[in-house]
């Protein structure tokens, strides 16, 4: 099996010309084109972050104004969530490996799913066009009435290069939910999907439900700003919270969008890695699907000291605390598949280690963030800034570099450097703690967020977290480095590298261009590991 | 008419529902019609709250109709109406919940 007959030439033999890559259908030249897209957004918002932190490591606002700091901020949100963390795994992993994992031979409508990626190449270039033309100071929230009444930066430009990726994500949702509803192989039951399609689905219906509150949004926005028609400024008979409900009724769910996904190849990785069935299958899909469900429950835990009803608060506080209960299910049923495991530390499994460890920081802190007496002190504080980081760096960020390792050999045909990979994951778990950790205390200590300078007395957790900053920045190089390096040196990879489970580990590495050379046919559930 | 609807048949999509008749889109057209000139008709009536009220109503119908006819809902699967319905049931919960909000809101007046 390992060295599988290749009767057809692999996906990335094609066709070499620029234009077979950008008019390509294939679902696997595309998810390429998304890494290539998020990748380059990456490290762009990486930059930001970088002035951020060095601008924090003395208390003195010395190196951004406060203007240009908000715009560094701004920036750096906007372009992590929408060009970087919302489309990671779905666009990449997902794209490339759901008609893979379901036995089919593309998605449902390949030329929606190019289209998909032009959306968001035009909506990154309207991002980059806002920032060259100096850039926009509103927070990656453009909450009203700053938005709309008083900023006098490129909101609208922003505002439009949000509103077309947003169509880039309905669509790739679309897509997802077509291609596992209609061509999944014989055999392959809802019950017998493994939890990265399951994941994928409940991603792509939250993607479908939020996203069109949020093009509407941002589309009365637009309206207000340049026809001044009165929804959100109370002068003209609007309400300003009207806009945080809107938002954050996308925003929340969007959390989801970021961290479903990375569930889903948590859950691939440590099964694959302990070489275990996944503790509770259905407990797990259950799971996924209630934190899609309830994820639209709990918006307004962003709102409890922005003048909304306090019995509305007391509701929203109860919903964001039963959202828990899934989330640790979760991480229980993970844990529990350890249990008697034959582990071993490979890259991807110390990076899914690494995203279960984190990702319960995370929630955790978010129950402080939910009790709405002590939300009161801890709004707007470092201490939301560490949460959310925790969630959406520590997890997503986490989850999604393992699941490049894991399938980097079917990806690429090549094997990565299991050294570098492992000492890369170890450096960022590291570097990521020092530097958020530290941010946890500040906020506690009630440092807010959003002010180029600070109190003196901050100052150590400051530099401790610069300092923990440039070692994850270095954790993110490595891997672009002896990835790439792998491209041409590394060991050509067998069909099936990690003796994995799974329809995508029958193919060959890399894959033909239609997947299978006959239809799979279906007999068992997933992660038929001999079990002790 | 008669001559024309068995290509009208073999042309429509593999699995999706028959296309309405020229007859029914008519109809429903004529429909909205009429509830677009009831509704801009009714600026012109003094009732209080009750013009919004009429108001709402006839735009509830003539969604309805779009979607029932135009969109073939009446005649595709369960599960696409499902998932329209679905549509609805999201957008019931953000007004529910951000009402939930507006409805209880109490004034807090500054303590000066
Ligand atoms: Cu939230």
């Amino acid at each position: 099996m390992s060295t599988a007959e290749r009767i057809a030439p692999s996906y990335l033999e094609e066709g070499f010309s620029l234009r077979s890559w950008l008019g390509t259908r294939d679902h696997k030249r595309i998810a390429i084109l998304y890494a290539l897209g998020i990748t380059f957004f990456f490290f762009l918002g990486g930059l930001a972050a970088a002035l951020i932190r060095l601008e924090l490591v003395t208390p003195a606002g010395d190196v951004l104004s406060a203007e240009t700091y908000n715009k560094v901020f701004t920036f750096h949100g906007v372009v992590m969530v929408w060009f970087f963390l919302i489309p990671s795994i779905p666009a990449t992993l997902g794209n490339f490996l759901l008609p893979l994992m379901i036995g089919a031979r593309d998605m449902a409508f390949p030329r929606l799913n190019l289209f998909s990626w032009y959306l968001y190449i035009v909506g990154g270039l309207f991002t980059i066009a806002c920032l060259l033309l100096g850039g926009v100071d509103t927070g990656w929230t453009f909450y009203t009435p700053f938005s709309t009444m008083f900023s006098n930066s490129n909101v609208m430009l922003a505002v439009v290069g949000v509103f077309v990726v947003g169509f880039s994500s309905i669509f790739t949702g679309l897509n997802f939910i077509v291609t596992i509803h209609t061509m999944r192989a014989p055999g392959m039951t809802w019950f017998r999907l493994p939890l990265f399609v399951w994941s994928m689905y409940a991603v792509a219906l939250v993607m479908m439900l939020a996203t069109p509150v949020l093009a509407m949004t941002l589309a009365l926005i637009a309206l207000e700003r340049l026809f001044g028609v009165g929804i959100f400024d109370p002068a003209l008979g609007g309400d300003p919270l009207l806009f945080q409900h809107f938002f954050w009724f996308y925003s929340h769910p969007a959390v989801y969008i970021m961290v479903l996904p990375a569930m889903g190849v948590v859950s691939e990785l440590i099964t694959a890695g302990v070489r275990r069935r996944i503790f509770g299958y259905k407990f797990m899909v259950w799971a996924i699907v209630g934190i899609a469900v309830v994820g639209f429950l709990v918006w307004g835990h962003h709102m409890f000291v922005s003048g909304q009803s306090m019995y509305a608060g007391i509701i929203f506080s109860i919903l964001s605390f039963i959202i828990a209960v899934p989330s640790a299910i979760k991480v229980f049923n993970w844990t529990a598949t350890l249990y008697k495991g034959d582990i071993s530390f490979t890259a991807p499994l110390l990076y899914a280690l690494g995203f279960v460890g984190l990702f319960m920081l995370g929630g955790l802190t978010g129950l402080f963030l939910a009790a709405t007496a002590l939300d009161v002190s801890l709004t707007d504080t470092y201490f939301v800034v560490a949460h959310f980081h925790y969630i959406m760096v520590g997890g997503s960020v986490m989850a999604y570099l393992g699941g490049i390792h894991y399938w980097w050999p079917k990806i690429t045909g090549r094997l990565y450097s299991e050294a570098w990979a492992r000492f890369a994951a170890i450096l960022m778990f590291f570097g990521f703690n020092l530097t958020f950790f530290p941010q946890y205390v500040l906020g506690w200590e009630g440092m807010p967020r959003r002010y180029h300078e600070y109190l003196p007395q901050y100052q150590v957790l400051n530099v401790l977290s610069s300092a923990g900053a440039t070692i994850l920045a270095v954790s993110y190089l490595l891997p672009l480095g002896y990835l790439l390096w792998s491209l041409r040196h590394g060991a050509r990879a067998g069909a099936n590298p990690w003796n994995a489970q799974g329809l995508e580990w029958t193919t060959p590495s890399p894959p033909t261009l239609h997947n299978f050379e006959e239809t799979p046919q279906v007999t068992g559930g997933p992660y038929a590991y001999e079990q002790p | 008419m008669s001559a024309r609807s068995p290509t009208h048949q073999t042309r429509s999509h593999r699995s999706g529902p028959v296309p309405p008749s020229l007859r029914s889109n008519l109809l429903v057209l004529a429909a909205l019609l009429v509830l677009l000139g009831l509704s801009a008709g009714s600026a012109l009536i003094p009732m209080g709250v009750f013009n919004e009220v009429a108001n709402l109503g006839i735009a509830a119908m003539k969604a309805l109709l779009v979607l029932v006819f135009f969109m073939r809902l009446k005649t595709d699967s369960p599960l696409l109406r499902l998932v329209a319905a679905a549509g609805f049931a999201w957008l019931a919960l953000l007004v529910a919940l951000s009402l939930a909000d507006l409805l209880s809101r109490q004034n807090l007046l500054p303590p000066w």
